[in-house]
This record gives C-alpha cells, structure tokens and sequence, in this order.
C-alpha cells in the first residue's frame, strides 16, 4: 500500500520539534551553526541533517506574512536520485519512500546535483549520500514496526499526518478547497501530481514557486538525456571532424591531383 | 563563494579535463593519420599513450572524488545505462582497455617481428573502437554535468557540444605540446629517456614530423574558431531561456565574480592569444626555433584553458 506524509502548513508553528525529533531518532549530531539573520537553524541540509524547517518572510496585501515550510526529502514517485545513481543504491521501499542503502553507496555525489529539491548531501566523514528516508533505515525502522515516521509522531499541532497516500490526497484536497473559499485562491496541494507524485506532500496556502521557492513543473533530471547525448556525439561526430578534414585530406587530395597534373 | 564546499570541486575539474583531452587526443591523431592516407602512425601512437597517461590520471581522481574509495568496485558490478556516470564509468574503462591493449600490441610487435602483420590488423581494428570510444568518452564528460537539475547546467542541450568541442581542441593542443617535448628530447642526451625508448619502440617511432605539427597547428586554428562560436551559441541560449537560476549562473560567470576568470584567464589567454599568434604564423614551419616556442607556448595555453572552463562551468552551476 502506497504510503505518504501529509504536511499542513496552516497548521505549523516551526517550533521544530520535528528536527529534532529525527535527529534524536537517527542518532544525528548537532551542528555548530552561526546567526545569519534568520531563525532557521541550519541554514541548510546536510549528511546529519534531513529535516529543517524553512521561514519565509513575505509581503501580502500590505502585511507581512511569517510563513513556515518543512524542507526534507519528498519521496518522488519518479526520483532522479534513483535513476542517476551509478550503483543502483538508492531505490524505493513497498511503501513507495526513497532510500539510501549505505551499504552500497560510494559517495560519488551524482544524487546531490540530480534531486530537483537539492535534498541528498553527502556527510564528509561517513563519505556517503544522506537524506530523510521516512523513519526506514536499517536498524531504525519504524515503519516495520507499525509505527509513523518519528518527525510526525512528535507533531504537536497536527501539522504532519502519516497514512495511506489516496486518504491524504483526499484530505490534503478538502483543506486547499477551504482555503481557496476563505480567501486564498492560489492555494495548492503540493506533489499530488509533480513528478508522478510525491510520498511528502505539502498543503500550500499560496504559489508553490513564487512564495515557497518550490519548481513549479519539476523535472527529471534525465528527462532530456537522449538530446544530450545527441547534442555531444552530432558535434564530436560532425563539426570537429571539419578541421581535420580541411587541413590532412584536402591537402592530401590537392597534392596527390597536382602530383597527377605534373606526371601527365 | 565557498568554492571548498562544493560536492564537484576540483578532482571532478581534472577529470573530466583529462578524460576529455585523451578522448581528444586519441580522435585527433586518428582522423589526422586516416585522412594523410596512414602517414601518421607515430602521431597516432603518441596519443594512444599519452592518452592511457590522462585516462589513467582521470580514473585515479574519479576515484578519489568518491566518498567511499573503498567501495568504487560497485561501479564495476553494476551496469546502469539511465546513470550517466555508470555509463562514464564503463566508456572510460572501455576505452583504458582498448588503447592499454593496442600499447601492449604494438610492443609484443617491437619484440616479437613475427608478430607485426597480425598485431598491425589487430590495432587497425581497434583504431576504429577506439574512435567511437573516444566520441563517447568527450560526450559523456558533458552529458554527466548536464543530466542534473542544475537550471545552469540542464536548462540547453549545449552543454555536451562544448564540452565535446573543448576536448577536442585541447586534445588538439595536447599534441602539439607532446610533440613538440618528444622531438626535443630526440635531440637531447638525456640517457634514461633514450633507453626507456631504445626498450619498448624504435627511436625513430617517435619522431614527429614538422609538417605533422604543422598541420596540427592549423587544425588548432580552425578548433578554436569552432569553440568560440559554441561558446558564444552557449552563452546565448542560456540568456534567452529565461530560467532565473540559470541567468544568475551566466551572470556569474560572465559578469560576477568569475568574470575576470572567464574573459582574461579562458577567452582572452586559453582561446584568442592563441588564435592569434598561431594565426599569424600559418605559412610558416613551427616546429623549430622561435616559431616552436610560440606554438609551444600557444598550444600549452589552450591546454590549460580546457581545464579552466571546465572549473568555470562546474563552479558556476553549482554557485
């Protein structure tokens, strides 16, 4: 059965009780991070770090609006991490979540530049891609043991919802259809259909890209792989053959016709 | 700007720099003996090792480059062909193998005089699946970074077609530069050089004809052109595409902090100083005196530029 993780953001207070309740979980240091003029703390992702919540500050009919985005894997149904990794070591769980299998990884990093949410780091000591992986990691999973991910059983406020995918694309839809009657007609359910769909989806009271920073139409990274591969053996294949050409054969053909003028 | 930090810093510059140039070198030397008729068979096989030296260079920082170093035989069990980088893999393996056992040919060859007519039809074949290996391994060096969700990097389909023609240009230079060592070092007695010669190849196997370096230089002439204009066609579809992240990258690059980097160090120093002093000496014999300094000079600058773009466009999208 296809699982998810729903997050309302109406509901969010970002008192980050999931941060560390998946740094408690996994066992996840603490980094040693400096003021840079926000609340958000760490300023980003990293190996030891799979959830943050992100605040953004926003103009909207002349008031400024403090809003609340969870940043963490969203667990694509069509994940370029998956298909780009060299070694086959990131793959999808029967509850259809994204894992790293660490035993297999190499740290190449392919992962890091393909994930259209920058979400994969790879954690420098223990040379290895690292990302939220829904609470199933070996040794630490919780899913096997008929319990939630641990960011959603420490929620406070109801903010994340753990359960079968359909009932949250159901619930996630009612909530958007009440927000867009009370007053926020951009309201949207975030990975109901990107990227074939997203185990993480995100209940958004405003544009996805222009408020929340997220891709309006993510893509694949290998989407248009076979052009690019076209783009660089037409060129190799046709257009540096030129020079070659021009100076060894044309000079050979030129002497080798002179040299039959001369022998007539 | 945290250069440092970044997930392909400088091992990937290199590689991708040296696995391109031996692909480069190798495509060079090949089509510039098939279309001399097959007179340019020690310039064919000073790319062949040459190159092994790069690809060789490029496997050890791919390697490197890794997280888990101990762990890089993965790659070698597995077949991912919708992976680019296990595609890579497999090209660059292919290729070390077919160039490694045409060298090995050549000197069974040197050794064994029997051996000659049978190891001269062996290495004709592999010539031509090492021409197609050496398309695959320039191409893939670009498909690699653009196959990503880096709008700099995947927002056109450019970006293999500049890597594939700054490979060939530095491949290009390459051999100017070795040629230009090995015909010096002919001239020299230097013992150890001649006897490592005198071992595996007859000395004159590696004399390279001035005409050869040349017509080499002239092609240097006519591959320049070619990557100005593809990086100038490069540089246009980036603007026009309207992709946000995509322009802050070119304007990095074009404009910002790289800027300095990307017109005096790789356009002006890597790609037209070259251009020009080559140019101006088009009808005349490069390979001695000063003229073989100037080439020399040229050709190692356009060598060092292919280095350098690559670091630009890696930093640049990952900025």
């Amino acid at each position: 059965m296809s699982k998810a993780i729903l997050f309302d953001l109406t509901k969010c207070t970002a008192c980050r009780a999931c941060q560390v309740a998946c740094k408690q979980w996994n066992e996840h240091k603490g980094e040693e991070t400096s003021n840079w003029g926000s609340y958000e703390n760490p300023r980003e992702l990293s190996g030891e770090t799979w959830i943050k919540m992100r605040f953004i500050e926003v103009e909207r009919e002349g008031k400024l609006d403090w809003l609340f985005l969870r940043r963490s894997c969203l667990h694509c149904e069509e994940a370029s991490c998956a298909i780009v990794c060299p070694v086959g070591a990131i793959f999808k769980t029967d509850e259809g979540f994204v894992h790293i299998d660490q035993d297999w990884c190499i740290g190449c990093g392919t992962c890091t530049q393909a994930c259209p949410f920058n979400v994969p780091h790879i954690d420098h000591h223990a040379g290895l891609a690292m990302k939220c992986s829904a609470c199933t990691s070996v040794g630490y999973n919780r899913l096997a043991d008929g319990k939630k991910p641990a960011c959603v059983t420490t929620c406070p406020t109801g903010a994340l919802e753990y359960g079968d995918r359909d009932e949250l694309v159901a619930k996630g839809r009612a909530v958007v259809d009440k927000l867009k009657a009370n007053g926020h007609p951009k309201a949207y359910l975030y990975g109901e259909n990107e990227l074939g769909g997203l185990h993480v989806m995100y209940v958004l009271d405003d544009s996805p890209s222009a408020i929340y920073g997220l891709p309006d139409d993510p893509k694949v990274a290998t989407s248009d792989v076979v052009g690019k591969w076209l783009s660089g053996l037409v060129t190799a294949g046709v257009l540096t053959a030129l020079p070659f050409w021009l100076v060894f054969k044309r000079k050979q053909d030129l002497a080798s016709q002179s040299g039959k003028k001369g022998g007539a | 700007m945290n250069i440092g930090g970044m997930e392909w810093g400088v091992t990937l510059w290199i590689d991708l720099w040296a696995a391109g140039m031996a692909g480069g070198a190798f495509l060079t030397a090949f089509l510039a003996d098939k279309f001399s008729g097959g007179k340019l068979k020690n310039l064919f096989k000073l790319a062949v090792c040459t190159g092994i030296i790069l690809a060789l260079i490029g496997v050890a920082l791919l390697l490197s480059h890794l997280g888990n170093i101990l762990w890089f035989w993965h790659m070698f069990v597995t077949f991912r062909p919708e992976s680019v980088l296990s595609l890579g893999g497999w090209i660059l393996s292919g290729w070390l193998m077919v160039a490694g056992i045409m060298l090995v040919l050549w000197l069974a060859s040197h050794y064994i005089r029997s051996l000659k007519p049978l190891a001269d039809k062996a290495t004709s074949i592999l010539s031509w699946v090492g021409f197609v290996m050496s398309i695959l391994l320039m191409s893939y060096t670009g498909v690699l970074i653009s196959a990503s969700t880096q709008p700099f990097w995947a927002v056109t389909p450019m970006l293999p077609a500049v890597f594939v023609v700054s490979a060939i240009t530095s491949g290009v230079a390459w051999l100017i530069v070795v040629s230009l060592i090995v015909n010096w070092l002919n001239r020299t007695n230097i013992r150890p050089y001649h006897w490592v010669i005198e071992q595996f190849f007859d000395e004159s196997g590696w004399q390279i004809e001035s005409s050869a370096i040349a017509k080499l230089a002239k092609s240097l002439v006519i591959a320049i052109i070619i990557e100005l204009i593809v990086i100038a066609l490069f540089i246009l579809w980036l603007s026009a595409s309207g992709s946000p992240a995509a322009t802050d990258g070119l304007a990095l690059l074009t404009g910002g902090e790289l800027s300095l980097w990307f017109w005096v160090g790789l356009i002006a120093a890597g790609l037209v100083a070259p251009l020009i002093m080559l140019g101006m000496n088009l009808k005349k014999d490069y390979s001695t005196g000063i003229l073989a300094g100037i080439t020399f000079s040229s050709a190692g600058l356009v060598v060092l530029g292919g280095l350098l773009i690559r670091a630009l466009l890696l930093i640049a999208g990952q900025a």
